[in-house]
């Protein structure tokens, strides 16, 4: 039943997504009652309360229908997400019609993933001609990119017997970054060892430093024009940075195939992110290196958006020892001397080391 | 404007009101059950917090439980399943209407009320479920979207989350709630559900092909028409204003009192009266599928009967006996083309005594057709009669109880020696009417109530005047019987029809004449039954009442397959062009139209679905007209009671005196620029006032100007304008 449900709300070749309430089915079946018996004793008033009932049932549908009409949901903001944590977002349906109002109406973006936990934006009413903007809350179960297949409008007005829902086409993806959690003291500690060594490197401070592809969030009058041209790409100014020292996130996004799967290597992601997430809070400049690649240090609010897009999509390697020390060994520190915290993957979690 | 969860309460309690009051209207239910179960939903609305407690609800519950194994023991104990059943849902309805919290209660309530509904249909047919219908939607359905519309605010504050309900119940006592588009949709869809219900009702084939197929309407308990029949049984029924049938005369002015002829009884045993000749025998059928009463040889048209048309109400018993005018020689049912499906069928049969009855579907209600001819009682004829009379009409009808010697005596001294049988019988009618007094209640002795009426009490109702004449005549050797039927009945303005009740129920006598045949005479004091006929100031109302009630009957109660095919056929003959065209080739013409209503008319409904349309193009009509009347009008500005609004027409006005009218093509703050540049002294208050005018009438939202400050501003602007100069 639940697959000819998906298969229902996947299809596009049905517009309109049915299914019944808890008080629907009871008066569906009150009807095949009430019709079976005023068959059965040709009692006229039952025949009378029997097209009651399908009359309500009827205006229920058509009702739904036109009160669906004329409402356009405006497409998901927000592109990106974070894991098993109820996000709200803001969700703006406009009523375009011109003369009646339309009521009770939920809107929540649609995505594939069948373990998502969705709280519809909910609509008292919706004059015509206005908009209403309400919060939706999506929970995602994991980290990763999610298929928005566009914005659900649904209503059950107006008796609650049913609830009827269409699907406006809004195809998108949605990047969901791993879960962030409070970093333990000894993690953060172990960060600051080594600090009388001192390389120079990228950052806010007055000294030139060097030059680097230009990457969102950068300082657009940074920007080297003449070099940019002649590079066919834009290029920037980067400045040493008097006042920091890089801190590089260590990840070995990988597991042996026999052991407990790809759980660790999942939690040990939760633990790179928070730490990266922790350390760029306190100012640091902070990268990140992986099994599948890596993110140079730098800092800020566009620098930890650059680490958790990396860690959203970074994928999970199932392999045998020999391959597991390969990916080890991609997964080095850098060479200018910066300090580094290794997070590993382990059967009862991620260890930082 | 009414906060939102009074109103939903209220149209709540409503709704299960009248699903209680159909249930009570069938009579099946005490006043106190019902009272109690009204108590228990006026109730509800005070103490539904007090079920939010845990121990009261677990304590509900077990109450619940315990009522229903009482319940279900009771209805095993007595066979009485669907009583005891429907008492249960009541005490459910009732039980839940005191525990509404969330929008899932609601519905719970409404489907229990809709189970009331639907238990309604079955045990009260009367036009009183009819009645109850139309509210019984309008708020069902106002009911299902006030509770649609709670059940969004419950969602929307997390109600599940909210232990205390603090925040729902604020929301809920909001008054914004319902805005006037909240209505109109609501009208519209109630007259929607309506229509729908009655296209489905119309139009669901009536197949009858119930394993279990029942008349829902319960027969008449009528004492008097039975095989046997006890002195004194009419009076217990002779002031129940009951209808029993409705008579109307085809192409013949209706005239009361009506004497309908029911059946005769011949055998008097001192107390009671039986029919002896109850040997029943088909009745033949003419070309025009009229049933044959008598055995005349004319052709029934030849002899200018009569013509009644009888809707007679269902009653107990069977074979039922069939009501006329005096002397029926021919019955008829409506044609019908389904008739040889009916699984019982409708048949006519008389017995000795001439007295025709029929079988059929059992507790169903008859329409027939009698042709009677007039009685003729020419006393020049009457007295040329013989006096012999046949064995066998001697043997039934001059049959006699062992009865004192003095009723024969005063049999002599009533009718006179010698006379003949019809001034003999005309002798003791006048003689009974004259010397005896009607009273409905009076009492008889138990041993002989005849010799007690006649020589005690003197005074009775019909029954013992009729027995009385018909004992005395056949102590003096004339044959008679008493006849039981209907005398009386009131003319219906609405309906065209006559209608009798129980209370006009009647005996009368039927004294034979040989080659004449039976001749009626009536010794019941003609004032009591002028009295009975009193009319009073309610009548017009029971007429269009009961008008209302036969078509309530008629057409949904005992609506069938052939009215429904009757009533189909009819919609296509509405676009049947052969029939000379309903609409013209060259386009529409008023002709046309008289042509499309002349055909709606004549459906069974057409005259209600002409209404219906009329009433609601009117409604279209004056809807239209006022939003015309709202276009063409300026538009009113919201809030036209604001301080401000007032304070800014009054600085008009001022200004206008001062030669400073505003133009029709100026905006008001065009308007204030002139004011600023030719009376700068008024330009400070001008421009507070016209900006105070403009956020009161743009800004729905915004809280009203203050009237102090706006009155401050007014006075400044009046001692600008009594001060300053105009500029040229």
């Amino acid at each position: 039943m639940g697959r000819i449900r998906e298969f229902f709300w996947r299809s596009a070749f049905f517009p309109r997504k049915l299914s019944f309430t808890r008080e629907g089915k009871i008066v569906v079946l009150i009807s095949i009652g009430l019709g079976i018996a005023a068959v059965n004793t040709g009692n006229n008033l039952l025949y009378m309360v029997f097209g009651l009932s399908l009359a309500l049932i009827i205006i229920s549908g058509i009702l739904s229908e036109a009160n669906l009409r004329g409402l356009e949901c405006q497409p998901l903001k927000s592109r990106r997400m974070v894991a098993r944590r109820q996000t709200p977002v803001a969700l703006k349906v406009v009523c375009r019609r011109k003369r009646f109002p339309a009521f009770s109406i939920e809107a929540w973006p649609l995505f594939d993933d069948p373990g998502m936990t969705v709280e519809p934006a909910r609509f008292l009413e919706l004059r015509p001609g206005r908009d209403g903007t309400a919060a939706c809350s999506l929970g995602f179960p994991h980290r990763g990119e999610f298929e928005l297949r566009g914005m659900v409008l649904s209503t059950a007005f107006p008796f609650s017997f049913f609830r009827k829902s269409v699907v406006v086409p809004a195809p998108a993806s949605v990047l969901v970054h791993p879960a962030i959690h409070p970093v333990e003291s000894e993690a953060a500690s172990l960060a600051r060892s080594g600090e009388d060594e001192h390389r120079p490197v990228a950052g806010r401070g007055l000294e030139f430093f060097g030059v680097r592809d230009y990457r969102e969030g950068d300082n657009p009058r940074h920007i080297l024009h003449r070099r940019s041209a002649s590079r066919q790409s834009q290029v920037v100014r980067e400045f040493e940075d008097m006042g920091s020292r890089s801190l590089s996130v260590l990840l070995v996004n990988a597991t042996s195939s026999g052991s407990g799967g790809a759980g660790p290597v999942e939690e040990a992601v939760e633990e790179a992110a928070s730490l990266a997430v922790h350390y760029l809070e306190a100012g640091e400049q902070v990268g990140l290196i992986t099994g599948s690649g890596s993110v140079t240090p730098g800092s800020g609010p566009a620098q930890s958006e650059r680490i958790l897009d990396c860690l959203a999509t970074l994928p999970v390697l199932l392999t045998d020892v020999p391959g597991l020390r390969e990916i080890a060994r991609r997964v080095r520190p850098p060479d200018d001397g910066a300090r580094v915290v290794w997070v590993t993957a382990r059967d009862d979690g991620g260890s930082v080391g | 404007m009414m906060r939102f969860d009074r109103l939903h309460r209220g149209v709540s309690a409503l709704t299960v009101l009248i699903g209680f009051a159909v249930l009570y209207l069938s009579g099946e239910f005490s006043t106190a059950i019902m009272g109690g179960a009204c108590a228990a939903l006026f109730t509800g609305p005070f103490v539904h917090r007090f079920f939010v407690r845990r121990s009261a609800s677990i304590s509900t519950n077990v109450v619940v439980v315990l009522t229903g194994i009482v319940a279900g023991y009771q209805a095993f104990a007595t066979g009485n399943f669907l009583y005891y059943t429907i008492l249960y849902a009541v005490f459910l309805g009732a039980v839940k209407s005191l525990m509404l919290r969330r929008g899932g209660d609601f519905m719970q309530l409404y489907a229990l009320s809709f189970l009331h509904v639907v238990a309604g249909a079955v045990i009260n047919p009367g036009l009183s479920f009819g009645v109850a219908m139309f509210p019984y939607v309008v708020c069902l359905t106002l009911s299902l979207m006030l509770t649609n519309l709670r059940r969004g605010i419950e969602d929307n504050l997390g109600a599940d989350h909210d232990p205390t309900g603090e925040r729902v119940e604020l929301n809920l006592a909001r008054k914004d709630l319902i805005r006037p588009g909240f209505l109109t949709v609501t009208v519209g869809i109630t007259a929607a559900v309506f229509l729908i219900s009655l296209v489905f009702f119309f139009l669901f084939p009536r197949m009858g092909l119930g394993f279990f197929a029942t008349q829902s309407r319960f027969g008449i308990a009528m004492t008097g028409f039975s095989d046997t029949v006890t002195l004194g049984d009419f009076g217990n029924i002779i002031e129940d204003p009951e209808v029993v049938m409705r008579v109307k005369f085809d192409g013949r002015p209706t005239t009361t009192p009506l004497r309908m002829r029911g059946q005769s009884l011949d055998e008097y045993d001192g107390k009671s009266w039986r029919k002896t000749t109850r040997r029943l025998r088909g009745l033949n059928m003419d070309s025009k599928a009229r049933y044959r009463v008598d055995n005349n040889e004319m052709r029934l048209d030849d002899l200018a009967p009569v013509v009644q048309e009888i809707y007679l109400e269902p009653m107990v018993g069977t074979p039922r006996v069939l009501f006329g005018l005096p002397n029926p020689v021919g019955f008829k049912r409506p044609s019908s083309s389904f008739a040889a499906l009916r699984p019982t069928k409708w048949r006519f049969y008389m017995d000795d005594a001439h007295d025709v009855s029929v079988t059929g579907p059992p507790r169903s209600s008859i329409v027939y057709t009698v042709y009677s001819v007039q009685q003729s009682r020419e006393p020049e004829r009457m007295r040329s009669t013989e006096r012999v009379y046949s064995d066998l009409i001697n043997s039934i009808y001059n049959q006699l109880p062992a009865t004192q010697p003095r009723i024969k005596a005063l049999a002599r001294r009533m009718a006179g020696d010698g006379a003949h049988p019809f001034d003999a019988a005309g002798a003791i009618e006048r003689a009974l009417k004259d010397e005896y007094q009607y009273a409905l209640n009076s009492v008889h002795g138990e041993e002989d109530p005849l010799a007690d009426f006649l020589f005690r009490n003197r005074q009775g109702h019909c029954e013992y005047f009729a027995s009385a004449m018909v004992v005395l005549l056949r102590h003096i050797g004339i044959p008679s019987r008493i006849v039981n039927g209907f005398y009386g009945g009131e003319a219906n303005e609405y309906g065209g029809y006559v209608y009798l009740r129980k209370a006009d129920a009647h005996s009368w006598v039927e004294v034979w004449f040989p080659g004449v045949g039976w001749v009626t005479f009536d010794p019941t004091p003609p004032v009591a039954l002028d009295l009975r006929m009193n009319r009073s100031w309610w009548r017009t109302v029971t007429d269009a009442v009961d008008n209302v009630k036969l078509w309530w009957y008629r057409w949904v109660v005992e609506y069938d397959l052939e009215q429904q095919v009757e009533f189909v056929a009819g919609l296509f003959r509405l676009l049947d062009r052969r029939d000379k065209g309903a609409f013209s080739e060259s386009g529409l013409r008023w002709k046309d139209f008289k042509k499309l209503k002349h055909r709606l008319k004549a459906l069974p409904w057409g005259k209600w679905a002409l209404s219906v349309v009329a009433i609601v193009a009117l409604l279209i009509g004056i809807r239209w007209l006022v939003l015309r009347r709202r276009r063409s009008s300026p538009a009113v500005l919201c809030r036209p009671q604001d301080p401000a609004v007032k304070a800014y027409r009054t600085m008009l006005k001022l200004l206008a005196r001062r030669g400073l009218a505003r133009k029709d093509s100026e905006t008001q703050v065009e308007f204030l620029g002139r004011v600023v540049l030719q009376l700068p002294d008024a330009a400070h208050p001008a421009r507070e006032l016209t900006w105070a005018y403009l956020r009161a009438a743009y800004s729905s939202t915004g809280p009203a100007a203050d009237a102090a400050e706006t009155e401050a501003t007014l006075q400044s602007l009046r001692q600008s304008l009594a001060s300053g100069q105009t500029s040229p």
